[in-house]
Formats: structure tokens, C-alpha cells, sequence
């Protein structure tokens, strides 16, 4: 066994607790390091860095101004530099053995939502890179997910400037083949990965909230 | 030949073969250094080599495309702005030899001797002749370093750079890279100049020094630089070893002085330890600055909280993303005390600088070396003091005090 983020071998001293399960496909210290959270202040909801003497996150303000409201923001990680290094070699190395790396942190269970829904790639992008980034962990964490959304969208969200991204229109749309499932009053979580201003995940709430679902919440793996 | 998907050469229908696990691009044929997924993509199982990932994947389902190797003369003149030492310029016609009579080399220098400036000459004639010359080292900082003292030196030339994620690219004449780069080129470079053999990944790394000779020419030699060989780059030089014991200003090397502290036992009850509060009064009255090391980060970020009576105090990690920011504000004199691991044991030169190594018996002694390597390689500020504050003696220290007294008194010790 290797750990799949540095790729030395894995001894883990065996005791009671791990005696039974199988080792996970990280090693002690590049888990450490993915885990560490930069300091600083941070925003109560989406956990953003704050900046020095600003009392509200305004992102935050933002986006509750322009969209409709969504539940819980959850993130899992912080997006410092080894996330980051972890990241770029995941999605444009497409070094997809990461993805199990991304799937141990996640801690959401499959009784807690009703649908999980991955933010789209569009068929040109999936063609480049050959996998949806998120499938790949929901599958690795043995999540069910459900396709609720598309986009035709060619532009990558980090090819855009900040005001860009800010005044872009909604890229998503519902996909037909779900049309006959009931959405309404089921527990839905979108699922990111890499919440940077928010605006993507908040184009995705606006297309589920027609639905009328009972929650929506978001997970992303990364708060840049 | 070298890969480059705008090649003409078909080399191998995929990289990785995935029957026998071998990567035809790093020859890796480890089972374990292999991931195999289900792509949805191809709507088939695709099996990749991990220890390559860091340069572009290598998988079963796409061909390796190269192209072939040219090589091609140049003028090439460089310039510097001081005049070497004897001592320097005798390394340097060793040099030179080296690559006319396709021998390999151990440069086995003293830290700050110079190096650097020692293969100019090298590299000069090796271009002259047309042969293909690459300067790597397994670190990062190495690298950017080198490449730029040596676009700095030769202006005329163009030199290609590559590391993780950064690609300048030419004809792959004049290379400076990381070594992991190298799994790109085969029997293409006729010099291979190595700084810093002995850092990690590279000395454990059988995979990598392979990289080193599949890269190189059938005549082409490899010219290792380092302050602390092996016996492994010994018998690579194949005897062909050049020493200086000299620093380039030619003063001595700081002698480390002993302290027996148990700064880890202090700082978990809540204290800095007495002997390094003192340590740093003494170095900050004396307006010098100061490198402190410590074995874990952990340690040293708990240690960082309790040095609330210090300004100008920071620390640097290898995760860190301020760390070139944090180094170049120490340079300016704005930090004067700054935390690090092992990271910062080499490529770096700070003016009227003190180190101190916390919990020493936790490092080895090549390490050691080249963190008493970082003071007094300004000829402004020569010596400077190293202290070593450790719960006791190992043989680790022993050794790094008997091989820096060997270089004082002009021998060198392997």
C-alpha cells in the first residue's frame, strides 16, 4: 500500500482500533498537512478569511442579496497550499487515484440527503479531463448521486475574473431525464469542489429551488 | 530523443503497460506505483503510473510521442563580475576535462565555496561543441536559483527552464530543471551537471537516479556538486573527485557550540526554554539576525507562540505560501528571527547571520552540515555562530563537528 498524496509506503503500526479495518490511502503526516486550517478570522457561515476590520463576510452579503437562500454551507477542508497542490494535480494532472483521498474526508452520510447532486462538467471538459471530479469522490465514498443538473458552459470558473464571475448568467440547467423524479420536500446536497466566491453553487440552488425541496444544503471539498 | 506530444516519433501505442505495470516513459515497474480506475470516459479500465504523475500522466489508453534529439553549436560567452580564486578555477579546468574527455565528476565542495560559478566554464565549452547540457537539482529553490545566476551570466543564450508546473521551453539545448524532469529525455543530454546529488528525493530515489543516466548520452558525463558525498557518488565519479575545503572568501567554517536544553520540555509547560530566551537576546543586541530550526513543524508553531517577547518573529513550512515572501523580508532586515524546518538548509544566503538548531539529536549529520553551511557566506560578515541546543550528544554531531574542523584545517573527509 502506498499513501496516494506522497507515495511512500504505508506501515501503520497496527493496535485494537485499527486491527479490523483497512488502511485508509493517506499517511499520517500528508493527512495532517491536507487538515491544517490557515489562521485568521473566518466567516460564521461560508468560512471565508476574513479581512482585517470586516465584522460580515461580504460574500455572504452578496450573494443573500442577489439569490435565493440555501441551508448549511459545509466545507472540508481548507483550501491551503497542499489542498491546493492536491487539487491542480486531481483535476489537471487528472491524477483521479486523489479522489479517494478526497472521499475520506467526507463525513456526510447517505441517510442524512435524499438526493446528492455533483455540480456539472460540461461535454467538453469531460472529453479534456475524462471524469466529473465530484462523481468520482460521491462513488469513492459510496454516495449515490443524481445528475439534477447540466451546463454547455465552455469558460472555467477560475478563467474568470472576480466581477466576471459576479455578473455571469445562470449556467445550469434541469435535466430532463429527471423530470418524473419528485423533488418536492426531499433533502438535497450540492456538492462543489472548491467554493471560492460562491456564485456557482448558488446559480445550482436557484435551478433546485424551483423543485420546492424540503432542505438544501452545500459541500464543498475545498474553502478557497 | 525526448517526449514532446508534438513529435513525430511514434515511441510506444501507451505509456504504461498494463499487463506487465511497466511506464515506458520512467521505467517504473513497481506494482505498487500503479493506479487502475474505471474511466467513464473510455468505458474501460485505465491503469496509470503514479511515480511520474508530477509530469503529466502516463496511462495505458494514451501513446507516448517524441521527438528526436538535435544537437546544435552556439557561441557562448558569459560574464562575471568577480575573478575566480585559484582554487576555483583549478575546479573549474577540472571541469572543463570532464566534459572534453566524457568522464564523470565529483565536485565535493565546501558550503558556500562557490559552486555555482565553478561550471560556468564547463557549460561554455560543452556548448561551444554543440553538446546538450542540463543543470539539475532535486530541489525547487535550486532550481529558480540556478536558473538565475546562469540567465543572469549567460545573457546570450537561451536556457530552458522547467519545474513542476512551469515550462519555458526551447530546443532543450541549455536546461535547468528539476530532476523529475528529467523522465522526459532519453540518451539526450551529453552533460548532466547535478547540484545538491545529496538533498531529498533524489538520495533514496532509485527511480530518479535512473532518470539521471537514462537521460544522458552513451559517452555523455554527470558532474555531481555537493558538501556532503556518499559513497555511492564516489563510486559514481568513479575516483574522478575534486575538493575544496576552502570557502570562497576563504575563512573559516563556524565550529557549532553545544548547549544542553530540553526546549520541548519547557514548551509544554508553557515557557520558552531559558538557554534559547538567552541565545536570542544575545544575537538580537548584537543586530544580527537569526535562522532557528526545529525537527517538526508543530514544535516550532507552539515554540512561535511563546516568543511574545521578540518582534520581528516568523516561521516558514514547507506548506507555506508566504515562504519566498517571508525569506526576501528576512533578506531586507524586516524579520530577524525566523522559525523553519529543514527547508531552509540550503540555496539560502542571509547577511550577519547566527543559527540555532532546536532538539539537534533529532538530525542527521549531512543535514547538520549544510545548516552550519548558512552562516558567514558574505565576505562582508565570514564567520558568524552556530549553536546547537540538544538533549545530548549523538554520534550525528560528533560528526558534523569533526568534518567541519577537517575543512578548517584544509583536508576533507568523506
Amino acid at each position: 500500500m502506498r499513501c496516494l498524496y506522497c507515495h511512500r509506503r504505508l506501515e501503520p503500526e497496527l493496535h485494537l482500533l485499527n486491527l479490523f479495518t483497512a488502511p485508509g490511502p493517506l499517511c499520517g503526516e500528508c493527512e495532517i498537512r491536507l487538515k491544517e486550517w490557515r489562521r485568521g478570522e473566518r466567516c460564521g457561515r461560508c468560512r471565508r478569511l476574513m479581512g482585517e476590520g470586516e465584522s460580515e463576510c461580504r460574500d455572504c452579503i452578496f450573494l443573500k442579496n442577489r439569490f435565493p437562500p440555501v441551508g448549511k454551507i459545509m466545507c472540508m477542508l481548507d483550501y491551503n497550499e497542499e489542498v491546493k497542490m492536491l487539487m491542480h494535480r486531481y483535476k489537471f494532472v487528472r491524477d483521479i487515484a486523489l479522489a479517494e483521498v478526497l472521499a475520506q474526508f467526507i463525513t456526510v452520510r447517505k441517510r442524512d440527503y435524499d438526493h446528492f447532486v455533483p455540480i456539472p462538467v460540461s461535454p467538453g471538459r469531460f472529453r479534456d479531463r475524462g471524469f466529473n471530479q465530484i462523481i468520482e469522490v460521491l462513488a469513492r465514498a459510496r454516495l449515490p448521486h443524481s445528475s439534477l443538473l447540466e451546463t454547455g458552459k465552455v469558460k472555467l470558473q477560475s478563467e474568470l475574473s472576480r466581477h466576471e464571475r459576479m455578473n455571469s448568467a445562470n449556467p445550469f440547467t434541469f435535466n430532463k431525464e429527471y423530470r418524473d423524479v419528485r423533488l418536492r420536500d426531499t433533502r438535497i446536497l450540492i456538492v462543489d469542489d472548491i467554493y471560492t466566491t460562491g456564485i456557482t453553487v448558488h446559480h445550482a440552488a436557484e435551478v433546485l429551488l424551483h423543485h420546492e425541496p424540503a432542505a438544501l444544503d452545500v459541500l464543498t471539498f475545498s474553502k478557497a | 530523443m525526448y517526449f514532446d506530444s508534438k513529435g513525430d516519433i511514434l515511441y510506444k501505442e501507451a505509456g504504461v503497460d498494463s499487463v506487465k505495470n511497466l511506464c515506458h516513459r520512467c521505467l517504473n515497474n513497481d506494482k505498487t506505483l500503479f493506479y487502475e480506475f474505471h474511466s467513464p470516459l473510455h468505458q474501460k479500465k485505465v491503469k496509470y503510473c503514479l511515480n511520474c504523475i508530477g509530469i503529466g500522466r502516463s496511462d495505458s489508453v494514451t501513446p507516448l510521442i517524441a521527438a528526436r534529439s538535435m544537437s546544435r553549436r552556439e557561441e557562448c560567452g558569459y560574464k562575471l563580475h568577480f575573478e575566480l580564486t585559484e582554487i576555483q578555477k583549478a575546479a573549474s579546468r577540472k571541469v572543463v576535462e570532464a566534459v572534453r574527455e566524457e568522464k564523470n565528476l565529483l565536485l565535493h565542495a565546501v558550503t558556500g565555496a562557490g559552486k555555482t560559478e565553478i561550471i560556468f566554464e564547463g557549460i561554455k565549452y560543452a556548448r561551444e561543441n554543440g553538446l546538450n547540457v542540463a543543470v539539475v537539482s532535486p530541489r525547487i529553490d535550486v532550481v529558480k536559483e540556478l536558473h538565475l545566476r546562469l540567465s543572469g551570466a549567460f545573457k546570450k543564450s537561451r536556457i530552458d527552464l522547467m519545474f513542476a508546473g512551469v515550462k519555458v521551453k526551447f530546443e532543450h539545448h541549455f536546461t535547468v530543471c528539476t530532476v523529475h524532469q528529467l523522465y522526459n529525455f532519453t540518451d539526450h543530454f551529453d552533460c548532466i551537471i547535478v547540484d545538491e546529488f545529496d538533498a531529498f528525493p533524489l538520495a533514496g530515489d532509485t527511480h530518479l537516479q535512473g532518470a539521471v543516466h537514462k537521460a544522458l548520452t552513451a559517452r555523455g558525463s554527470i558532474i555531481i556538486m555537493t558538501a556532503t558525498p556518499t559513497r555511492k557518488m564516489l563510486k559514481l565519479a568513479g575516483g574522478n573527485v575534486f575538493q575544496i575545503a576552502r570557502r570562497y572568501h576563504g575563512h573559516d567554517l563556524a565550529i557549532p557550540e553545544i548547549h544542553y536544553a530540553n526546549v520541548r520540555r519547557a514548551m509544554e509547560k508553557g515557557r520558552l526554554d531559558a538557554k534559547l530566551e538567552r541565545l536570542l537576546d544575545g544575537i538580537m543586541t548584537h543586530g544580527r539576525k537569526v535562522l532557528v530550526f526545529f525537527p517538526e513543524i508543530k514544535m516550532m508553531h507552539e515554540v512561535h507562540g511563546l516568543m511574545g517577547d521578540f518582534d520581528s518573529v516568523e516561521a516558514v513550512y514547507s506548506g507555506d505560501a508566504a515562504r519566498y515572501v517571508k525569506v526576501q523580508r528576512m533578506r531586507e532586515g524586516d524579520i530577524r528571527i525566523l522559525l523553519t524546518t529543514t527547508i531552509l538548509e540550503r540555496g539560502v544566503t542571509f547577511r550577519d547571520l547566527d543559527v540555532i538548531v532546536v532538539h539537534t539529536e533529532y538530525f542527521p549529520a549531512d543535514t547538520l552540515i549544510q545548516i552550519c553551511g548558512r552562516v558567514g557566506r558574505k565576505p562582508q560578515d565570514p564567520t558568524g555562530n552556530v549553536h546547537f541546543l540538544t538533549l545530548y550528544n549523538t554520534h550525528h554531531i560528533r560528526a558534523t563537528i569533526r568534518k567541519i574542523k577537517a575543512f578548517n584545517s584544509g583536508r576533507t573527509v568523506l
